[in-house]
């Protein structure tokens, strides 16, 4: 779930990069994200994602309320979830551990760097290397 | 009896035998010498017929010769007398002796007369009874004398045995000859025993030493005259008063009172005496004892030495009032006289001044009372004493309560001037007084508000807070510095900055509580406004610093994704720009991150527990690794105390400190930096100096300002924020921070925190 689409390309271009073989959806704010829950909720069909990356400042509805109504949702309760934010403050970090998250990564701003959360999601979806995301 | 007379009576043991030739010649020169004489002389038969008597003889019975010679001599002798004159007749006669008898005659007249006579019987040759002479003198006079001298003697005797005094009268031996029956009783002896006594017997042994210097004096013709303890039979002791003299016959006479009651009396006196005496002069209390009858003044001696007179004076009303001072005397005159003629309705009770020679004034409280005897006053009687210290002490009361007033006129004065509201607590706490100021903006009068009924206007969420800490102030904890919310009349709270410090004795206790309330409503609107604005600005900070990277963060990827892309299509000056383009971006990033850092200084709490300084510097070093490899620096780090200040805010301040001291490092010369800290009064003093370029001193105290910058970022780089987070940081903790630099050869920067 991110906004800004000079991310959304960057995060592709790291898994692509890590060979990560994914469906990759992007909601782009948090009413988005909700919805897309819940249509995956009533649809037995619809893919349960195996990581969700997530920006916490996202429009309407932030990270951290995304992430609550996340885990009230059975069937997500254990979906990793990776905190992808600019926000380097020890807050923010805290409150996404509380809310059991798998990883947190800042944004960083060096192109070579950004391209490390390839490896990342790579590590925690276990050596396939593929899913949903 | 004269010895002349006893010769003279004495008959011519040969008369009887020489009458014979010549006895016509003789017997008329016998008559002749027997009517010349002095002494009556009559001859008388044997029984007792006058036969012969001389004039004087005649003159003496008061009979006329011719009519005695008709009697007999046993006729004119005073009956009394007869008996014991018969008798001696009869001897007479019958032993041939002459004798001499004292008897009366009774007169012609009747009265009786004392007559001495010579008594000789006459014989005749044959021995027989012829005649018997008598020569009579007449001691009537003595006799009387006599008589006189012994009923005076009587009567004296039985005066001295009427009178209570003991009489003594002892010979020089000292042994008793005679004593009245008092002296008798009053030893407890009967008269014959103490008659059987000497001086020293009825004598306390202890007197027996000053006996002989008393009897010397006797002898000397004194009169001695004192006390002495005698003993009775029984034992007892009693004291007697002793007048003593001598006799002419050198017999000692003394006449002693038992004074034994009297003296304990007058000792009992004397004590009680002496008890008023040395009550009044402890309590110097002077009397004085006036008979007005006989206007007679009798001061005490300290009530002479209050006036200033001399003890020796003699003082009269008049003197006294000359001793008061001169506007008292008319005064106390009054007095006096308005008790004398109250009729014992008043008592004279007045305070007046005494004016001594010496110019001295003295007060002094006079009470008296006056004796009437029929409406009369006869007597006055009273006490004074000396009062001045206690005037004065009235005066200075007087002087400091006026002065108390005038002080607390001003008090008032000026507490109801300031634009404050003042008030005052006794020292356990309740409200004595509010300022006019107190009493209008709470629109209530002050009765409203005394003791503790301000709190009823104290805001409800203030109350409990102000009266803790109100409660701690008066029981000697902290000064009382609270702010609350007091209520107005205009239903408006107001916020309120009320201190109070208390008055205290030169004992340090506490005499009163004054306090003020400051009206900081204002403040308090511009301390939220600030507070808010800081808030804001705060939040726009962080804001920035977040999403100001985010655009930054795209520049700058995207500006190396392209730089990577299209290297090799661009020239160099197209190069050149988008290396402007990444420096620009990487700029802003670093300021936005310092922004961030200098936000956060104040956000941070203040931790409880010290922390070990020595961990905050590991954490800064290793922050700062890559510039240290990169520069070749030497970091020596002393020993760092533990201080009460957050982890973060001191790693950043030693990384802002230790990292300048590297970056601004002269070129070809590695950094040699030490860091140390040492105790200095109340504040450790940490030190981080350096070899580097050192700094002008006229930016020395600039360069801690915000933004404020010394080079180009192309000499060295830095957002000029670095140093203001410092000094932000340090003077949170009440620290100060400050730079001793020597340009080109190094500079030290010195930070201080409390202990």
């Amino acid at each position: 779930m991110e906004d800004n689409k000079a991310d959304v390309y960057l995060i592709r271009h790291a898994i692509a990069q890590a060979q990560i073989d994914a469906d990759l959806h992007i909601v782009r704010d948090g009413s988005a994200a909700v919805q897309f829950l819940n249509s995956a909720d009533q649809d037995p069909n619809a893919p349960v994602p195996d990581l969700i990356l997530l920006d916490l400042n996202l429009p309407k509805k932030n990270g951290n309320e995304f992430l609550r109504d996340l885990r009230n949702v059975t069937r997500y309760q254990d979906a990793l979830v990776v905190v992808v934010t600019s926000s380097d403050s020890q807050r923010d970090r805290e409150a996404a551990a509380a809310l059991g998250v798998a990883g947190y990564f800042r944004k960083p701003s060096d192109f070579e760097e950004f391209m490390k959360l390839g490896p990342l999601v790579r590590a925690l979806l276990g050596d396939e290397g593929h899913g949903h995301a | 009896m004269n010895p002349s007379d006893a010769r003279a009576s004495r008959p011519p043991e040969a008369a009887p035998s020489r009458i014979g030739e010549d006895v016509s010649r003789s017997a008329r020169r016998f008559r002749s010498i027997v009517n010349q004489s002095l002494a009556g002389i009559a001859e008388s038969d044997p029984d007792g017929r006058f036969i012969n008597v001389n004039d004087r003889f005649c003159e003496i019975t008061g009979y006329p010769r011719e009519e005695l010679l008709e009697h007999r001599k046993q006729e004119i002798i005073h009956p009394d007398d007869q008996p014991r004159s018969k008798e001696l007749i009869r001897r007479c006669v019958e032993h041939h002796e002459p004798f001499v008898i004292e008897k009366r005659y009774v007169r012609k007249d009747g009265s009786a007369v004392w007559v001495h006579n010579s008594v000789s019987p006459v014989y005749d040759a044959e021995g027989e009874l012829q005649s018997i002479v008598t020569v009579c003198i007449d001691i009537n006079k003595r006799k009387r004398d006599e008589m006189a001298l012994r009923e005076s003697e009587e009567r004296y005797r039985a005066l001295a045995e009427q009178i209570s005094d003991g009489i003594f009268i002892a010979d020089g031996k000292g042994r008793y000859v005679n004593a009245n029956s008092t002296a008798a009783t009053m030893l407890g002896y009967s008269r014959e025993e103490l008659l059987s006594l000497t001086i020293p017997d009825v004598l306390h042994p202890d007197e027996l030493v000053r006996l002989p210097q008393q009897f010397e004096r006797l002898a000397g013709g004194g009169i001695v005259q004192n006390d002495w303890r005698l003993v009775r039979k029984d034992g007892s002791v009693f004291i007697g008063e002793l007048t003593g003299r001598q006799l002419p016959n050198a017999q000692m006479l003394s006449v002693v009172r038992d004074v034994t009651e009297r003296r304990r009396v007058e000792q009992a006196l004397r004590l009680s005496e002496e008890r008023f005496q040395f009550i009044s002069e402890r309590a110097q209390i002077g009397y004085w004892d006036w008979d007005i009858v006989a206007n007679r003044l009798e001061w005490s001696p300290l009530c002479k030495n209050l006036f200033g007179i001399a003890q020796e004076e003699e003082v009269t009303y008049e003197r006294f009032l000359t001793a008061l001072h001169p506007d008292d005397r008319a005064r106390t005159d009054r007095a006096v006289r308005d008790c004398l003629e109250s009729g014992g309705a008043r008592e004279y009770d007045i305070e007046y001044r005494t004016s001594r020679p010496d110019g001295s004034v003295h007060w002094i409280h006079a009470r008296g009372a006056a004796v009437f005897i029929e409406g009369n006053a006869v007597r006055m009687a009273g006490i004074v004493l000396d009062v001045s210290e206690r005037r004065r002490t009235e005066e200075a009361l007087r002087e400091t309560t006026a002065r108390l007033r005038e002080s607390e006129a001003q008090f008032r004065t000026l507490a109801e001037t300031v634009p404050l509201l003042v008030w005052s607590c006794a020292p356990t706490g309740e409200c004595d007084y509010l300022s006019r100021q107190w009493t209008e903006y709470a629109g209530v009068p002050e009765s409203r508000l005394l003791g503790y009924q301000w709190l009823d206007f104290v805001h409800p969420e203030d109350r409990e807070r102000v009266t803790a800490r109100w409660r701690e102030s008066i029981a000697g904890g902290p000064a009382f510095d609270v702010e609350l919310r007091i209520l107005g009349n205009d239903g408006v709270c107001r916020w309120f900055k009320t201190r109070a410090r208390p008055h205290l004795d030169t004992s340090g206790r506490v005499m009163r509580w004054f306090g003020t309330n400051t009206d900081i409503s204002e403040l308090k609107q511009i301390e939220e406004q600030l507070r808010r604005a800081n808030g804001d600005l705060e939040q726009f900070a962080y804001s920035a610093s977040h999403d100001l990277q985010e655009p930054l963060r795209s520049i700058k990827i995207y500006s190396q994704l392209l730089e990577m892309r299209v290297q090799a299509k661009l020239d160099v000056e197209e190069l050149e720009f988008l290396s402007y383009l990444r420096t620009g971006a990487m700029r802003m990033e670093l300021l936005l991150r310092d922004l961030l850092a200098y936000t956060q200084t104040v956000r941070l709490e203040e931790p409880g527990e010290p922390y070990e300084a020595a961990e905050a510097m590991k954490s800064a070093l290793d922050g700062l690794a890559a510039a240290i490899a990169q520069s070749g620096a030497k970091i020596h780090v002393g020993t760092l105390p533990a201080v009460r200040i957050h982890r973060t805010h001191l790693q950043l301040l030693f990384q802002n400190l230790v990292g300048n001291a590297i970056k601004y490092r002269r070129s070809g010369v590695a950094p040699e930096i030490h860091v140390s800290a040492k105790r200095q009064n109340d504040n450790w003093l940490f030190a981080i100096s350096d070899n580097g370029i050192g700094i002008d001193a006229e930016y020395q105290e600039g360069i801690f300002g915000l933004f404020k910058r010394l080079h180009t970022s192309d000499e060295y780089s830095g957002t000029g924020i670095g140093l203001a987070i410092c000094q932000r940081m340090v003077e949170r903790y009440q620290g100060r921070i400050w730079v001793e630099s020597e340009p080109g050869r190094g500079s030290t920067f010195y930070f201080t925190l409390p202990v």
